[in-house]
């Protein structure tokens, strides 16, 4: 068993109070390329949405975070696939409770990682210098070290190397991974509690039993609201598959009715994207879902 | 680990094959690794067209060769695009969590033109969805200074922490916080200027004068005889609409039915010239105690010079609505009345009949035409700078310069037919719904529109009709041209 084998996607989630003192999940990030690449293993893609640091005029490439759906958390959590975390204490609460002493150790920590990416760093130029001088022939193989040293010296290059280094940001958090955040997790039936209710405080739960379904028959699903659905589905990775189906929030299909208008625009609209307008609902006694899809006739 | 090593030899096993193939496909493949490309060259940026995709999976290796590649030049290109700066041009930012903002003791870089707010030490604060979004740049680098001087009196003992990404979006407050954010994100990167309307502007800049009574008596004696016209329209309508109108009032030919409809419609107006958007504005301020929705951002199309201080009249107005929280809902239709109402932007539509019309003289600050404030805090500058006459001049002479070749700029009018178009298609008071959903943001325009009064049946202009027996269509086009 190698490391990706046991790795677990780690998801953290922000539980904030909000006026009602009630408590709402914030939507989950995910900021670990690590575990971005396990969930699309998995047939989770989310939404990429930070700014990609290097094309940052352009919002078709984006970087992290990974933004999930609740329902994607929810399947991972039922499927034991990912570490589902919940933070109470607000982001401010948590930086304001950094003891000093622990302060000076995260300070730390930030500047270990920058010195030894430092002295990477100017290793590298210093080697890309050297090759460079060989190549125009100021210098050869033959050239003696103490040579070399003048030449360095002479150009001041350790200046220009120390002000050309770069300082990266990191992705993600050091402060978050204290013990102290993470005692007060919850157990996993709790965990589970929360996204119910917090998912049942915006949808029916029937809309996730079809997420469910056609996640377990491998489609990969993503939010879609741009093409008046709940979700679209993909028959494999986004990148590579078009997507064919935008699933409606489910009905109590055997008496519920169902609007003709919306019907009508949601299989027009379709037609356009090239996707089917699926319906589906759970039927209560047995549990099982059921799919409809409705298309354009394009006939006569 | 292992698993790229497989792919890899599956990759090599397969490649002898499918050459031809492959090369094919590398000539329509261009999907991340275009960027990925970009990023290693690190050149100038022209996005790649989106890939071409296939139906479904049919289980080929070929197909997962192509997807593992498309997958890998995607993740290879996340993480080679490091966030961050040199040390030679780092502006360090300081998370400041009593003012929920973040300052910048050191400012540096172009983004000052747009961003933060100085104060008096020449400190620059950042409102904190900016200084995310910054940072997320690699533009300046986020901080968290410890401050543990005044608890442990071990005086200059400071310990900065310089924060990861995963920290920052941990700061946000609310989930709408963050909506906001990632909107504003959005538009920022597409080159837009984004500001939150509850941000404090300094100079405030509106369409309408600041209401002094002699304005409002002006607005009541020149709206007086329409609001009795409005009164008159609904009343008949209440009154008048019944059913069995239609045997009086039958609809001989398709005009009479258009016509008829204006009246049977209870009226809303739609407030289309100066002085109606004054009078809606006036009759605003007399309901007060109405539900507000607030607006979230005022934008400005991306302008070399734009003034943070002083910006003007935005172009456009944005509401971020998340789709999946129940606490929110679409506006209904008082709603929208209410953020109509509210609405205060370059009203594009009272451009249809003139193509410039000057908005610093249509705008108002502090009760003068924005001109006018600008003449007069330009000169106020001037004077101030009398140790420097020279530069001064200068500055304000350029300052003339760029004012020149817009005031020279043709008047183009429209031929009416293209302002029915216009208006039928864009209609009149509008704003932009930023639809948030999970992440994908479908940005919606809504618009007052007044299909009634529009004329859009044919009717043949007695004008025109001679010229087509004489000239054929050309000529008439020309010539409508030319009247107008």
């Amino acid at each position: 068993m190698t490391e990706e084998d046991v790795r677990r996607v780690a998801i953290t989630i922000y539980a904030k109070k909000c006026a009602e003192a009630e408590e709402v999940l914030m939507s989950p990030l995910v900021f670990d390329m690590h575990d971005i690449q396990l969930l699309r293993k998995y047939g989770i893609c989310g939404v990429l949405s930070g700014t990609l640091p290097t094309a940052a005029q352009q919002n078709v490439f984006l970087s992290v975070p990974l933004r999930l759906m609740l329902e994607d958390v929810l399947w991972l959590h039922q499927n034991n696939l990912a570490d589902v975390k919940i933070i109470r204490q607000g982001g401010d609460e948590i930086i304001a409770g950094i003891t000093p002493e622990r302060g000076a150790k995260l300070a730390k920590l930030v500047e270990d990682r920058l010195t030894k990416s430092f002295d990477y760093q100017t290793k590298f130029k210093k080697d890309q210098h050297i090759a460079k001088l060989k190549k125009i022939g100021i210098i050869n193989d033959e050239t003696s070290a103490e040579e070399l040293q003048r030449l360095d010296k002479s150009n001041n290059n350790d200046q220009l190397i120390e002000s050309s280094l770069f300082i990266d940001i990191a992705d993600n958090s050091s402060i978050l991974k204290d013990d102290s955040i993470a005692l007060n997790s919850l157990s996993c039936d709790d965990i589970r509690n929360l996204l119910f209710k917090q998912y049942e405080r915006s949808e029916k739960m029937q809309t996730y039993f079809l997420y469910k379904a056609l996640r377990d028959q491998g489609y990969v699903l993503s939010p879609g609201g741009r093409f008046g659905g709940k979700f679209i589905a993909y028959p494999g990775d986004p990148l590579r598959f078009h997507s064919h189906l935008t699933i409606q929030e489910a009905i109590d299909y055997r008496s519920e009715p169902i609007d003709l208008i919306s019907m009508i625009s949601g299989a027009r609209l379709g037609t356009t994207v090239k996707k089917l307008w699926v319906i589906g609902g759970v039927e209560e006694e047995t549990g099982s879902t059921h799919f409809f899809s409705v298309e354009w006739a394009g006939f006569g | 680990m292992q698993l790229s090593e497989k792919k890899n030899g599956q990759q090599g096993t397969i490649d002898p094959e499918l050459d031809d193939e492959e090369e094919e496909e590398e000539e329509i493949y261009q999907d991340w690794s275009q960027v990925a490309s970009l990023v290693n060259k690190n050149a100038a940026l022209s996005l790649p067209r989106r890939g071409e995709k296939d139906y479904e999976p049919d289980g080929t290796d070929l197909q997962e060769v192509l997807l593992y590649r498309a997958r890998k030049a995607m993740f290879d290109t996340i993480s080679d695009s490091i966030r961050g700066t040199t040390v030679k041009s780092q502006v360090k930012g300081y998370y400041v969590p009593h003012r929920h903002q973040a300052v910048l003791p050191k400012p540096k870089g172009s983004f000052m033109q747009t961003m933060g707010r100085a104060d008096n030490s020449g400190e620059l604060w950042l409102e904190f969805h900016e200084f995310v979004y910054l940072a997320e740049r690699g533009t300046i680098l986020p901080y968290y200074k410890l401050q543990s001087g005044s608890k442990h009196e071990s005086s200059d003992y400071d310990v900065e922490i310089m924060l990861s990404m995963e920290d920052l979006y941990s700061l946000f407050s609310t989930q709408h916080e963050m909506d906001e954010y990632f909107v504003f994100a959005h538009l920022k990167r597409l080159g837009f200027i984004p500001k939150q309307c509850r941000q404090d502007m300094g100079v405030t800049t509106s369409y309408y004068p600041s209401s002094t009574r002699q304005n409002n008596l002006h607005i009541i004696s020149s709206r007086f005889f329409s609001l009795f016209k409005i009164q008159q329209i609904s009343l008949f309508s209440g009154f008048f609409y019944r059913k069995w109108n239609f045997f009086f009032l039958k609809y001989r030919t398709s005009p009479q039915l258009y016509q008829g409809l204006n009246r049977l419609i209870r009226s809303v107006t739609v407030p289309k010239t100066r002085d109606e958007l004054w009078y809606s504005r006036f009759r605003r301020q007399q309901e007060r105690g109405k539900i507000e929705v607030p607006l979230t951002f005022n934008v400005w199309k991306p302008c070399a010079n734009f003034k943070k201080k002083n910006p003007g009249l935005p172009d456009f107005q944005i509401i971020v609505y998340n789709k999946n929280d129940k606490s929110q809902h679409f506006p209904t239709c008082k709603e929208l009345r209410s953020i109509f109402a509210s609405l205060d932007y370059k009203f594009e539509f009272l451009n249809e009949v003139k193509d410039d019309l000057d908005w610093d003289a249509n705008s108002y600050v502090e009760g003068i035409s924005r001109s006018q404030y600008n003449t007069k805090t330009a000169s106020k500058s001037r004077n101030e700078k009398n140790t420097l006459p020279s530069k001064s001049l200068t500055k304000f002479d350029s300052q003339k310069e760029t004012v020149k070749p817009n005031s020279k700029k043709k008047s183009k009018t429209y031929p009416p037919h293209i302002q029915q178009k216009r208006r039928l298609k864009a209609g009149y008071r509008s704003f932009i719904l930023a639809i948030m959903d999970n992440g994908l943001i479908s940005f919606v325009k809504m618009s007052e529109a007044d299909f009634g009064s529009e004329n859009v049946w044919y009717t043949p202009s007695s004008q025109s009709k001679p010229e087509r027996k004489v000239n054929g269509g050309k000529a008439i086009k020309k010539a409508t041209l030319n009247k107008t």
